[in-house]
Order: C-alpha cells, then sequence, then structure tokens
C-alpha cells in the first residue's frame, strides 16, 4: 500500500460529516414523541440526574456510558441536555467511523495494496451509514430504520457500542490467528509480540461494550464460545494431546469475558428482577418462532435479504476465503446464535421492541466487515471469465446499500423536522 | 455411493424440506393509495368467511388514514387465507369527497395485485353500495372520486377481488426457495474452491 502521510484529508472530512449526521439525526428524532432519543433524553437522563430517581434510572438504562458522556457535557460543560445528547451521538458516530477506518486501512496493508485514504474513508463512511436496499413505493421496501438493519441509527446507546464491536472483532481475529499458528503476524494487532496485553485490551473493550449496551457481547462472547469448543472437540476428537493445550487457550480467552459476562448478569438483575425493566412483571420469555419478527417484517427471509444482499454476494464470490477465515467463520456463527435469539427470545411486557433483535443487527455489522475483509484481501482468479466484473458488482452492491443508507439520512433530516 | 455423494444429497434433501414444508401463510395487506382526503376517522373492511357467511360483529379490521405515506392500509391475518368469502369496505360517517389513485395488494413483501382507483372501484367490481353518492373517474385524471354521505356509507367488493386477496396469502416458497439456492451454492462453491 501504503496510505500516503499526508493524504489524510478525505478521512478527517468524513468523520466530521460522520459526527455531523449522528448530530443531526439526535436532533431531529427529539422532535418525534416516540424515538429512542426522546426516551433516553427526556426520560432515563432526568431520572439518573436527579438524587431520589437516579436508582430507577439506572434500573431503567443500566447501560449507562451514552448518558455517562451526556451528563459530563450538560453538568460539567453547562451544555443544554439536548445538544450534550447529540454532542455524545458525534463522539461515538466518530469513534465508529475510526474504528471502520482503521479495520479497512489494515486490510489494504496487509493484502499489500494501493488504497487512496480517500477510498478507505469512503468505505468507512459507507459502513456507518449503510441500510437494507428499500424503496419509499412499497410499505415492505420501505425506507426506514426497522430492526433488521445492520445501521439503526436512530438508537443511541446501540450506536455507542459500535466502535467497541470493531475493535472486539479485530481483536478476536489476531489473537485466533495466534493462538492458532505461532507465526502468525496480525492483521491488525502486533500479536506476534504475545498474547497477554490483548487479552487485557479484550476484557476492556467488551467490558465499555457492556456498559455501552449489552446486547454487543449477549451475541459476541456466546458465538467465540461455540467456535473455540468446536476447535477444542475437533482436537480432542483427533487425540494428538494438542486439547489439552487448546483448553488451556480457551480458559484464557473466556476469562478475558468475565468481567463483560459479571456485569451483563448484574444489568440483568437490575431491569428484570429489581424492576427496571418497565412494565410490572416484565422479564425475558421464549416465544414462538419468530413471533418477534412478524412484528417488524411480513417476510423474515426477504428482510436478511435485502440486509445482506452484499454480503451473500461477496460469499458466493469469495465463497472459500470468506469461509475459512476466523473473520468469516465468527462473524456467521454470531449471525446464527444472534437470529436464535431474535427469533425465540422477547422481553413478556414489551415484544413490540423487539429488544432480542439487536444482537442480530451487530452480527450483521460483522458480516459486512468480514465480507469487505474478503472481499479487499483476495482478488479474483485472473483466469475467470469476465475477470474483476464480479468485485466491480459487489462494490456496486455495496454503493446501493450506502445509497439507501443517504436516502434514509436525507428522509429523517427534512422529512422528519 | 462415495462420502461426498452422501453429503450433497443429505443438504438437497434438506434444502428442498425446507423449501417445501408448509410454514404459516403470511399476511395479506390490501392498500389504498390517495391524493386527498379529509377524514381521520378510520376506515373499515368487514369480512365474511365460509364458517360464518354473514358480514357484521366482529369480523371487522380497521385502518386510519397514513398522511405520510397518502395510504390506507388493512393487513388482513393470516387464519383468513381462503376463508374469505365477501368484503365490505366502510367509510367513515362524513360527507366529503375522497381521491383513490390506486390499491395494491401484498403479501410477504411482495405486491401481488396492483390496481388504478378506477379499475379497483369499478362498477363491475362493486357488488352493491350505500351511502356512496358518486363514484368518478375523469379520463383526464388518474384519480377516482367517491362522495359520501354522513349515513353508513360503504361498498361491497366484487368476488373478483375477493378471489384475489384469497389468493394471495404466501406461503414463502420463492423466499425460501432463494435461500436454499443460495445456502446450496455456497456449499457446492466451497466444496469445489476447495477442491481447486
Amino acid at each position: 500500500m501504503n496510505v500516503k502521510k499526508k493524504d489524510y484529508a478525505a478521512a478527517i472530512i468524513f468523520g466530521m460529516i460522520t459526527a455531523y449526521i449522528a448530530y443531526a439525526i439526535d436532533k431531529a428524532e427529539l422532535s418525534n414523541i416516540i424515538s429512542d432519543y426522546t426516551g433516553h433524553v427526556y426520560v432515563y437522563l432526568p431520572m439518573l440526574l436527579k438524587k431520589e430517581t437516579f436508582f430507577q434510572g439506572l434500573g431503567a438504562a443500566p447501560y449507562f456510558l451514552w448518558h455517562l458522556l451526556t451528563i459530563i457535557g450538560y453538568k460539567i460543560f453547562g451544555i443544554p441536555l439536548e445538544y450534550a445528547a447529540g454532542y455524545s451521538n458525534a463522539l461515538f458516530a466518530l469513534f465508529s467511523y475510526l474504528t471502520v477506518y482503521f479495520f479497512v486501512s489494515s486490510l489494504y496493508k496487509r493484502a499489500g495494496k494501493e488504497a487512496r485514504s480517500s477510498v478507505i474513508a469512503i468505505i468507512s463512511f459507507g459502513m456507518c451509514i449503510l441500510q437494507p436496499i428499500a424503496a419509499d413505493w412499497s410499505n415492505v421496501w420501505i425506507l426506514s430504520v426497522a430492526p433488521i438493519t445492520p445501521n439503526p441509527v436512530t438508537n443511541p446507546t446501540y450506536m455507542a457500542t459500535r466502535g467497541f464491536a470493531v475493535l472486539a472483532f479485530c481483536l478476536v481475529i489476531d489473537i485466533w490467528g495466534r493462538q492458532e499458528n505461532d507465526d502468525y503476524k496480525g492483521i491488525f494487532f502486533k500479536v506476534e509480540n504475545g498474547l497477554k496485553r490483548y487479552y487485557i485490551a479484550l476484557s476492556i473493550i467488551l467490558l465499555l461494550s457492556v456498559l455501552a449496551k449489552p446486547t454487543f457481547v449477549e451475541m459476541f462472547i456466546p458465538a467465540v464460545g461455540i467456535v473455540m469448543l468446536a476447535r477444542w472437540i475437533k482436537r480432542a476428537a483427533k487425540k494428538d494431546g494438542s486439547a489439552k493445550k487448546y483448553f488451556k487457550i480457551l480458559v484464557t480467552t473466556f476469562l478475558s469475558a468475565v468481567p463483560a459476562i459479571v456485569v451483563v448478569f448484574a444489568q440483568f438483575l437490575m431491569y428484570f428482577i429489581f424492576g427496571g425493566s418497565y412494565g410490572e412483571g416484565g422479564s425475558v420469555v421464549i416465544t414462538p418462532f419468530l413471533q418477534v419478527w412478524r412484528m417488524f417484517t411480513d417476510n423474515a427471509g426477504i428482510s436478511i435479504i435485502r440486509a445482506l444482499l452484499f454480503v451473500m454476494f461477496v460469499m458466493l464470490i469469495r465463497t472459500v476465503p470468506f469461509i475459512d477465515s476466523n473473520a468469516g467463520r465468527l462473524a456467521l456463527v454470531c449471525f446464527v446464535v444472534s437470529f436464535l435469539q431474535g427469533a425465540f427470545l422477547g422481553e413478556s411486557t414489551k415484544l413490540g421492541h423487539g429488544d432480542f433483535m439487536w444482537p442480530l443487527m451487530s452480527a450483521m455489522f460483522l458480516l459486512f466487515l468480514a465480507a469487505l475483509k474478503a472481499l479487499i484481501m483476495h482478488d479474483e482468479k485472473e483466469d475467470r471469465p469476465f475477470a474483476g466484473a464480479l468485485t466491480v458488482t459487489a462494490w456496486t452492491i455495496f454503493a446501493l446499500h450506502v445509497a439507501c443508507g443517504v436516502m434514509l439520512i436525507v428522509k429523517e433530516l427534512f422529512v422528519l423536522v | 455411493m462415495n462420502k461426498k455423494t452422501v453429503c450433497y444429497a443429505v443438504v438437497a434433501i434438506l434444502l428442498i424440506a425446507f423449501c417445501v414444508i408448509p410454514f404459516h401463510s403470511s399476511n395479506c395487506i390490501l392498500r389504498l393509495h390517495y391524493s386527498d382526503i379529509d377524514e381521520t376517522e378510520p376506515f373499515v373492511l368487514f369480512y365474511a368467511t365460509n364458517e360464518d357467511n354473514e358480514l357484521g360483529g366482529d369480523k371487522t379490521i380497521e385502518a386510519f388514514v397514513n398522511p405520510e405515506l397518502h395510504v390506507i392500509e388493512f393487513v388482513i391475518p393470516d387464519e383468513l387465507h381462503n376463508d374469505i368469502t365477501m368484503l365490505r369496505l366502510d367509510f367513515p360517517p362524513t360527507d366529503q369527497t375522497i381521491a383513490f389513485d390506486s390499491a395494491f395488494v401484498i403479501a410477504a413483501s411482495v405486491t401481488r395485485k396492483t390496481y388504478l382507483a378506477e379499475r379497483f372501484f369499478a362498477p363491475e367490481c362493486i357488488m352493491g353500495t350505500n351511502g356512496i353518492d358518486a363514484i368518478q373517474s375523469p379520463q383526464s385524471e388518474v384519480a377516482t372520486y367517491i362522495v359520501t354521505s354522513g349515513g353508513d356509507p360503504y361498498i361491497v367488493l366484487s368476488d373478483e377481488i375477493v378471489k384475489v386477496i384469497n389468493r394471495s396469502f404466501s406461503s414463502y416458497f420463492v423466499t425460501k426457495l432463494i435461500l436454499s439456492l443460495f445456502i446450496g451454492s455456497v456449499i457446492f462453491l466451497y466444496d469445489r474452491g476447495k477442491r481447486s
């Protein structure tokens, strides 16, 4: 590659645009009586700001990183609450954009390809706003933030987890690479110098992610566990003694997830047992298959195809690199785990909120990252007919997702207000 | 048969089973597009079924005007798949003129049938009316104007429209087929890629 050091202007401009969009969406959504922003800004934040209602507020939103940043802006810097919320949003969006930029630039670097930072910036910006393929002319293709999207931009706490999710994904890919092969050189981090610091980093990142919103780790930790257990079982079946060594690795990796798991359980206690979930008797329930999905879509299959068209196409043109990579496998298992959570779990008093759909959205985003990795790092075989055309088609589909994201933002900012 | 052939056969059987084993039907949506309307009270779709062939009682579906999208949307539940024998569209009981543009029958995220309002409200598509003072489709316009009075205005829809709606409930076969073809293709391409 590489990114030319003097060529960061585009990266900075797109970062600013991403942050501004997040800020503006906050402002637009606050004019909507029934929106996630209204709930967080006008219900939870006032509760958290008063001594008498602090614990009630904490019970209702035990994931408070976004709220904490907003309260700091409000209390310390004297910024009005609505604006402080907008700035928190912008900061988390910028963080998210930078992590995706880091992800994409690391891929180009590892692939040894030339890439201008403007190209990386456009891809990263696209990743931060892309939406399912949609059109306004049919109610089912309607351009709105449905729960089946990789980018639910109208939920502040979900968007706050995004940057941590990308970093955790990068860390696990490199940690797994090094665990499998001592000669592995990290794509994103220098894991060849040892894993200790990266286990600690993973632990901190997962913890911060839980504090922003627990939905990412609800899906991510089980998925990592499933893949590693499968690998351990495979080694045990070989009976070559490698299983014992791998079990130690598995336990070490699990230990780095323990702080996050402890906090998730504490949040569950607050939310469900101590009555944080609004509505009396709120609890997790097992629902009939796809009951919650059907509240949001008439056709779960088409909704998945719309949301993941780019990923599906890349899976067809880069099948082996996608499935054989740690990134692809992890993202696929994340998707299956979160699909099952969304298909069978709900909150008894508010099924219509689709709160167990959030992990699925994180998994969809990871699938996009895995697809980008397969597309950027692996080229089409030159002897293939129409070599290059399939890659161009894949990028065109990506652009279509981004265009739908742009249209949605225009609608949010100029129609909603 | 070698091991690989058996694996392919098992995958093929599973995917075919996924396609053909019946899942619940989708809902069916009757959506009316309007260009001009005053009323915000709900429109009501009365239906009769094979078991109870009388219109009335609690066999109703309400729909409110959506001013953002300019639509009125009746969601007909999947329990009524192939069970509807008659449909009656009740208008809000006020004097007003409504301009309808088109009507759509949608199921499983797919538009099954599109009507221009002129066709949907054509005399042969209407079995009876009450409290409707006029149905006009000017030649120079797409819209069809329906003038209602304050009594109990309604239109009984024709058997043809009932038939279209009964037929339109989806069993998701095409969606399942697309997903199965995708999964099958990925498995095949992965296997071929590994070999080469």
